[in-house]
Formats: C-alpha cells, sequence, structure tokens
C-alpha cells in the first residue's frame, strides 16, 4: 500500500469528515437542548439533497442560489415537525421522541420516494470548479476542497454562535443543566423548535453541498445519520467539540480503514465506539450527558 | 380455552381451502409474532427499548441456515446450535449493554446489530457478502422432510404456540414482576435489594434466545437469508410490529405482527408509498396511542362490557 | 451489644460545595433516632451516603459493628438496611399488594423465579398483606399503586420498606406533604414500627419529631450542632440560635 494510497484515503476522511462536521452539531445541539434525539435527521439531510434537485431542476436556478434555498425549504418542514410530533410529547421518556423521529423518518424517505422514485442521482460539480487539481502528484476533485471548506465555514459560524451570542448562551445554560429551561421560562419550548429547525436546516445543507460528492438517493442520509450518531457519541451527546473531534475520528476511520480492510471497517468502529460507550457512558471526550 | 381454539381454528386453515398464498403470508406473519414478543419481552416488561433486534433474529437465520445446509438439515439440531450461538453472543453482549439504559441502550444496541450486518456483508467465506445465504434445505423433523406449505406452517403454529405459553409464564413470574418494577422505576427496584442489571441481562438473553428461534423459522422459510435482515430497518420495522399492537401485553405484539405483514402486503400491491404510509400509521399511534392495537382493543372491550372492571 | 448504625466522620462535597462535613451519630438498637435541620442542611445527603445512593468522600457507616461504607442497596437490604423516598416512588402501575410482595419476594432471594405465577407465591403475598393490615392499607390491597392518595403513597412506601424486615428503617421525610391529621397518623405508625426495628427518621415536622424520638441529632450546614434526648434538644440554646427559632419565626 502505497504512500499516495493512504493520502487520497487520508483526504476523503477530512472531506467527509466535514460533512459529518454540519450533521453531527446538529445532532449534538438538539439533545443537549431538549434531550430530543432526532432519528429523522438523516432523512432530512436527505431532503436537503432532493429539495436542491427540485429547485435547480424545477424552477431552472443556478447550483450556488440553489444551494442556499434548498435548506430554507427544509426548515419550515422541520419546524411543523417539531411542533406537530415532538413538542406535544416532550414531557414524556425521551424513549419516546427516539420512536417518532424513526416514524417520522420512514414518512420522509417514503415520501421522497413517492415523489422522485427510489432511482440514484449524480450532480455534476458546479462551475467552475469541474476540474481537478494536483496535490503531490494525485488529481484530486477540486469541488471536493471546496465543499469541505464550506463544511467547516458554516459549522465554525455554528460555534461562534453557540459561544459568543446571547441566544447562544441560552442554549448553554440549559444543556450544562436542564433545570434552567424550567428558570429561564416559557421560551425555552420555542427556543427548541428553532434550534430543531436550524439544526434540519445545517443537515440539509450539508445534503445539498454533499450532492456532487456523494450520490442522491431516498436512503443517502442513513449511513450519514449512524457515523454522526457514533460522532456523537464518542463525543457525548449535548458536548459540541466533543462531537467535532467524534466527526473527524468517524470519518478518517472510515476512510483510511475502508481502503485496507474494506468491509471490516465499518464493523470495527461500530465495536470500538460500543465499547468505548459502554466504560464511558458519557462519552469519550469530556463531559456529556447519553442516559 | 380461548387460545387453544383459535390455535386450533389457525391450524386447520390451510385444509378449510385458505389459498396457498395467505398461508405463505400467515406463516411468516406468526414468525414475526415470534419475534415481537421477544421484543416486546424487553421493550414492554423490562423498560429496555432496542433499535437492533434484528441481530438476534438475523444471526439466528445465518447460523441455523448455515448449519442445516452444512451439516443436516434436521430441524432440532439447526435450533440447538443457532441458540447456542445467539444465546451464547446475548450473554456476552448482554453482560456489558445492561451497564446502560434509555437512550443510551437504544444507540448501543444499533451499534452492535450495524457490527453484524456488516460482519454478514464483509465474511464472504461463510456469509457470501451481499449475496446472502442461499439453498438452505427443508427442514427434517425425525428424519421426515417438513414441505414448504402447510405443513411448515404448522410447525411455526406449534412453536407461536409455545413460545407465547412459555413467556406469557415468564412475565406472570415473580421475575416477570420485578422486570415490570424496574422498567416502572429502576431506582426504586434497586432500593428493595433487586439487582437490576442481573435481572436486565436476563432479560435481554432470553429475548434474544427466543428471537433466534423465529431468525430459525425464518431461514428454513425463505431457504436462506441475506445480510438485509440485520439491517437496522428490520429492527425498526419488529419495534412498529410491537409498538403498533401495543407493547407489555404480548398478545398485542402478535397481533401487531400480522397486521404488518398484512398491511404491507397490501399496501405494496396497490400503493407504492406503503412506507410513506405505515411510518404515519406509526407516528399516530405512538404519539396518540402509546399502548397500541391491544390498547384500543382493551378499551373498546370495557366499553362493551362495562361491568368487568 | 453493637449500636444498629454508626456514622463515623461522614463527607461529601459536590463541586465547590460541602454539604456533609465530618458528620458522626450512632443510633442505638431499638430506638427511633431523628436527624433534623434547616433546608440545605445536608440531611438528604447523609440519608443517601447511608443508604448507598451516594459514594461519601470520607467517613464510615457501621450497621451492627460491620463496616458497609459504599456498599450498593442490593447488598444493604440483606444486611438489614432498608429506606423510603422523600419523593413517593411506589411502583405506580402494580398494585398496592403487588409493591408490598416484591419487596418481600427479593428478601425471600424469590426474585428469579421464572415458572411459578408470582400471584401463587403466598409466603410473600400472606407476608405482604400482613404489613398491609398493620398499617392499615389492607382495604385497599388490589388497587393500583397510582390510585392512592397521597398520604397512603408515602404509607406504601413504608410498607414497601418494612417487607424487607430490615434491622434498622431510615424513613426519608415521611411527612412531607401531609395534613396535621395525617402526620400524628404517621407519627403513630412510627412508634408501632420502633416495636420491630431501629428507625433513622430525617423530619421537617419538629413538633412530630420530638413527641415521638428517643434521640434526636441536629444539622446545620453540613455539620452536627447537637445530640441528645428531645428534652435535651429542645433546651439547647445552639439549636434554638440556629434552627428552631428560624422554623418557629416561619411557623408564626
Amino acid at each position: 500500500m502505497d504512500l499516495n494510497f493512504l493520502f487520497v484515503s487520508m483526504l476523503n476522511g477530512v472531506v467527509y469528515g466535514a460533512f459529518l462536521l454540519l450533521t453531527s452539531l446538529g445532532l449534538s445541539l438538539v439533545f443537549g437542548l431538549g434531550r430530543v434525539v432526532n432519528f429523522a435527521h438523516g432523512a432530512l439531510y436527505a431532503l436537503g439533497g432532493y429539495a436542491l434537485l427540485a429547485v435547480i431542476r424545477g424552477a431552472g436556478v443556478g447550483y450556488w442560489p440553489a444551494l442556499l434555498l434548498a435548506p430554507l425549504l427544509v426548515v419550515p418542514i422541520a419546524i411543523a415537525i417539531e411542533r406537530t410530533t415532538i413538542h406535544p410529547i416532550r414531557h414524556r421518556s425521551d424513549i419516546y421522541t427516539l420512536l417518532v423521529t424513526f416514524g417520522i423518518s420512514f414518512v420522509i424517505i417514503g415520501a421522497i420516494e413517492y415523489v422522485w422514485g427510489t432511482g440514484t442521482t449524480l450532480l455534476k460539480p458546479p462551475q467552475p470548479f469541474v476540474s481537478t487539481v494536483d496535490i503531490f502528484g494525485n488529481q484530486y476533485p477540486l469541488y471536493r476542497l471546496v465543499a469541505a471548506g464550506v463544511s467547516l465555514l458554516v459549522s465554525a459560524g455554528v460555534f461562534a454562535v453557540i459561544q459568543l451570542t446571547p441566544v447562544g448562551l441560552r442554549i448553554r445554560a440549559i444543556t450544562d443543566d436542564p433545570g434552567m429551561a424550567e428558570a429561564l421560562g416559557v421560551n425555552t419550548k420555542w427556543l427548541l423548535t428553532l434550534v430543531f429547525g436550524c439544526a434540519a436546516g445545517l443537515a440539509a445543507f450539508a445534503g445539498a453541498l454533499g450532492a456532487p460528492i456523494f450520490a442522491i438517493h431516498p436512503e443517502m442520509g442513513m449511513s450519514i445519520l449512524l457515523d454522526s450518531f457514533l460522532a456523537v457519541i464518542l463525543g457525548g451527546l449535548g458536548n459540541l467539540p466533543g462531537s467535532a473531534i467524534g466527526a473527524f475520528v468517524v470519518a478518517l476511520t472510515k476512510s483510511i480503514g475502508g481502503g485496507y480492510i474494506a468491509d471490516w471497517s465499518t464493523a470495527v468502529l461500530f465495536g470500538v465506539v460500543a465499547i468505548a460507550l459502554i466504560f464511558r457512558p458519557t462519552g469519550v471526550f469530556g463531559r456529556g450527558r447519553v442516559a | 380455552m380461548l387460545f387453544a381454539a383459535g390455535a386450533i381454528a389457525l391450524a386447520a386453515l390451510p385444509y378449510a381451502g385458505v389459498p396457498p398464498f395467505t398461508i405463505t403470508l400467515l406463516t411468516e406473519a406468526f414468525i414475526f409474532a415470534i419475534w415481537a414478543m421477544s421484543l416486546d419481552l424487553l421493550v414492554g416488561y423490562t423498560g429496555l427499548v432496542t433499535f437492533g433486534h434484528a441481530a438476534a433474529f438475523g444471526l439466528g437465520s445465518y447460523a441455523a441456515g448455515y448449519f442445516a445446509r452444512e451439516v443436516t438439515a434436521d430441524f432440532f439440531a439447526a435450533l440447538l446450535v443457532a441458540e447456542a450461538i445467539v444465546v451464547g453472543l446475548a450473554v456476552t453482549i448482554g453482560f456489558v449493554v445492561t451497564r446502560v439504559s434509555g437512550v443510551a441502550f437504544a444507540i448501543i444496541s444499533l451499534a452492535i446489530a450495524q457490527v453484524l450486518f456488516q460482519i454478514a456483508i464483509a465474511w464472504r467465506p461463510v456469509t457470501e457478502g451481499m449475496d446472502g445465504l442461499v439453498g438452505v434445505p427443508l427442514p427434517k423433523i425425525a428424519g421426515f422432510t417438513i414441505d414448504a406449505g402447510a405443513e411448515f406452517y404448522l410447525l411455526t403454529i406449534a412453536t407461536l404456540v409455545l413460545v407465547y405459553l412459555g413467556l406469557s409464564r415468564l412475565v406472570a413470574s415473580s421475575f416477570g414482576r420485578t422486570l415490570q418494577a424496574i422498567r416502572t422505576n429502576e431506582e426504586r427496584a434497586a432500593a428493595i435489594g433487586i439487582n437490576v442489571r442481573l435481572h436486565k441481562w436476563i432479560a435481554f438473553t432470553v429475548s434474544w434466545g427466543v428471537a433466534g428461534i423465529g431468525g430459525t423459522l425464518m431461514v428454513f422459510m425463505k431457504a436462506g437469508t441475506t445480510p438485509m435482515s440485520l439491517h437496522w430497518s428490520e429492527s425498526g420495522n419488529v419495534l412498529v410490529m410491537a409498538i403498533f399492537g401495543g407493547v407489555g401485553t404480548l398478545f398485542g405484539p402478535m397481533i401487531g405482527a400480522v397486521a404488518f405483514v398484512f398491511l404491507r402486503d397490501e399496501f405494496t400491491t396497490r400503493f407504492e408509498a406503503w412506507q410513506l404510509a405505515f411510518g404515519l400509521v406509526f407516528v399516530v399511534v405512538v404519539l396518540a396511542f402509546p399502548s397500541g392495537l391491544a390498547g384500543i382493543f382493551a378499551r373498546a372491550w370495557r366499553a362493551l362490557w362495562p361491568t368487568r372492571s | 451489644m453493637a449500636d444498629a448504625l454508626v456514622v463515623e466522620e461522614l463527607s461529601k462535597s459536590f463541586g465547590a460545595l460541602r454539604a456533609v462535613d465530618g458528620v458522626g451519630f450512632a443510633v442505638k438498637d431499638g430506638d427511633v433516632h431523628s436527624l433534623i435541620g434547616p433546608n440545605g442542611a445536608g440531611k438528604t445527603t447523609v440519608f443517601n451516603c447511608i443508604s448507598g445512593f451516594l459514594r461519601p468522600a470520607e467517613g464510615r457507616v457501621l450497621l451492627r459493628g460491620e463496616d458497609v461504607t459504599a456498599w450498593p442497596p442490593h447488598r444493604l437490604i440483606p444486611a438489614g438496611l432498608a429506606r423510603t423516598f422523600q419523593i413517593t416512588k411506589v411502583f405506580g402501575d402494580l398494585t398496592v399488594l403487588e409493591n408490598v410482595a416484591l419487596a418481600a419476594r427479593s428478601r425471600l432471594g424469590q426474585n428469579l423465579r421464572m415458572w411459578r405465577r408470582a400471584s401463587k407465591v403466598t409466603s410473600a403475598n400472606v407476608e405482604a398483606l400482613e404489613i398491609l393490615e398493620m398499617l392499615g392499607l389492607a382495604e385497599n390491597a388490589s388497587a393500583n399503586a397510582d390510585h392512592l392518595a397521597h398520604g397512603d403513597k408515602r404509607i406504601l412506601e413504608i410498607a414497601i420498606a418494612l417487607a424487607l424486615r430490615p434491622r434498622l428503617l431510615m424513613l426519608d421525610e415521611p411527612t412531607a406533604g401531609m395534613s396535621a391529621g395525617e402526620t400524628e397518623h404517621i407519627g403513630k405508625l412510627v412508634r408501632r414500627i420502633a416495636a420491630r426495628t431501629s428507625v433513622l427518621l430525617v423530619e421537617h415536622d419538629m413538633e412530630m419529631v420530638l413527641g415521638i424520638s428517643d434521640q434526636v441529632t441536629v444539622m446545620t450546614q453540613g455539620r452536627v450542632i447537637a445530640s441528645g434526648t428531645p428534652d435535651a434538644i429542645s433546651r439547647d440554646t445552639n439549636v434554638q440560635d440556629a434552627y428552631l427559632g428560624a422554623l418557629d419565626a416561619r411557623n408564626l
């Protein structure tokens, strides 16, 4: 196995890690704030990809405006979902929200298949990033690097909002101490709706941004959902910096391992995470909350 | 009594002019019923929601199918081998996963099922990868081949009845009541001296063992299996059956499994978006009828016969 | 003969807060011993450290001379210690009888029996019914525990603990949220229970504590400030300053 192969595998891992970062952050935020484990997160990611497709093909919009439009279409859907299905059962145990969002992912994937069929669509990278670049003698698709850069920028933006704004302060306060929710009053209920909507928007954005890299198909969200779960569990549910590290650990393990032991890499990864979680139920990278 | 009469009536169906296609559907439904009841022991009685129950069922299928094809098609021998493997793994896995509960348990169980799914794909010499295990022979009992169709249907019903009786006995026993106490309030259960982890561990192992019986029947019915039997969506399906039927009742998940198989058949032949419809039904059930079909029946029954409280 | 319970130099912190700081006292065999103090004095933390729900940072807990520090509940119960909870935690969707029978079966080691129907395990059920009769809950035996009135749930808590046949019964504020009449009733029950087992009572209700206790230990801010008979405690000026005064002022 030569060094070039290892290098390209690592590069792929970083690119995938940047996407995983976007989805994991949303998953982690929603859990930290409302103790809601959103199983439909992957389906919302897929919906982002299809929204992009619809806007480009249906409305004839260019790729870049469509990339901004697609998540904006998904956010209201996500808010409607939160208000009608998650909000009414928040007083029940968190297992119920997990079950309901599981059902919702069935509904969303089913709806996608009904509207767009079960086929796979490949989207060409937008101008001017169709070409490849030469990195140490490897021809690497330019769009992957651009998309990874955009993902990282957006993620940094999310971190900035959480760390620097008053809303971010409230979110951190409630995540650290769920009892704070009551002390801060009624608005927290809408805060979860808002954060749920934004998290779905991030997932949809990732789905749209990734469309030219990973193919669009109805179940495209499932593997990234499982990987995001792993990342978030490794980092400690509700712990954002932990989730970020987790995202890259998962992505790099998958892509580098995948190059050498093929399908076994995912098995090994899941096994490692299961064992890690058993011995540190609050996450490997610091303080988070799982059970 | 009612149950015995029902079982006999069901057993008579193939000889009462019911078409073979319906018998096949019923066979599948009753195998799923065994699986759904095994899940009920975890979800409904112990309060452990799992998103990885396909692991136990699929593993049972692979173990029994491989053994039947390579060694002998004897039903009981294959069942024994499958159980040894499923229960052996459940004891090991259960020892660690029962350290956690709630959401963490749900997701770890999903991760474990995913490991088995990936192994089924990757371990080609044994599992034949994505193609799956094919060419599993018809089962034999005491040297006689059990034909697909009516005979296999009878074998399934007999197994279902035994599993149902065994599990209802188990949940009514001291052990079963203790599980319910753990589900209701884990901390309080610990405070009266119950070893919560030990009980969860045993419940987990029994649940996997029963699911393995279902998996064994299924591999003989389908003459093979694929990694899809370990896929997360299968774990989802069995959860749908159990919750749709009503957990904590054993009977509910059985009805849920039958309803699932027949509804899926209806939807897929007439309506292409069955997944959409089923998802909607599931969401509505979880939101509005957490006690499932069994709960709705019980309420209707009480409304009809208000004297019995 | 060894004391029913000895607590030595017990300490526990939560972050920067030293909730319990070098607490020590002894419960004599057959006594009703009360642990009192204003809110936040650390009583419940002491209680949780003794009953195995928290691990003390320092100190020892001796049950009849045996060191049981940081034992988990399922080991403490066979050793003879049972507790109730401040927030009622009965098994809501099981019957009242089943709630108590569960505890009895747990003590008898019948939890893992998987075949005989629980309703036919007579020894545990008979015992449970006896306890319910003693506490005046027998007529509700077949009702769902959820359907009991608040006061009766608190009594059911005690019944569950009694079914474990403890040699030391720990009651965590059994009269919380009760009317004066109910409080008096509980007080009488505690005296009756004391004929069977030593009792460690954590309480708010001063009047009741002074009326039924053999010994009283007073805590404020994580420390013991006085220990003695109810008479001695009600005359103790430290206690009057730190606690009784504040409480009287609030009651008036």
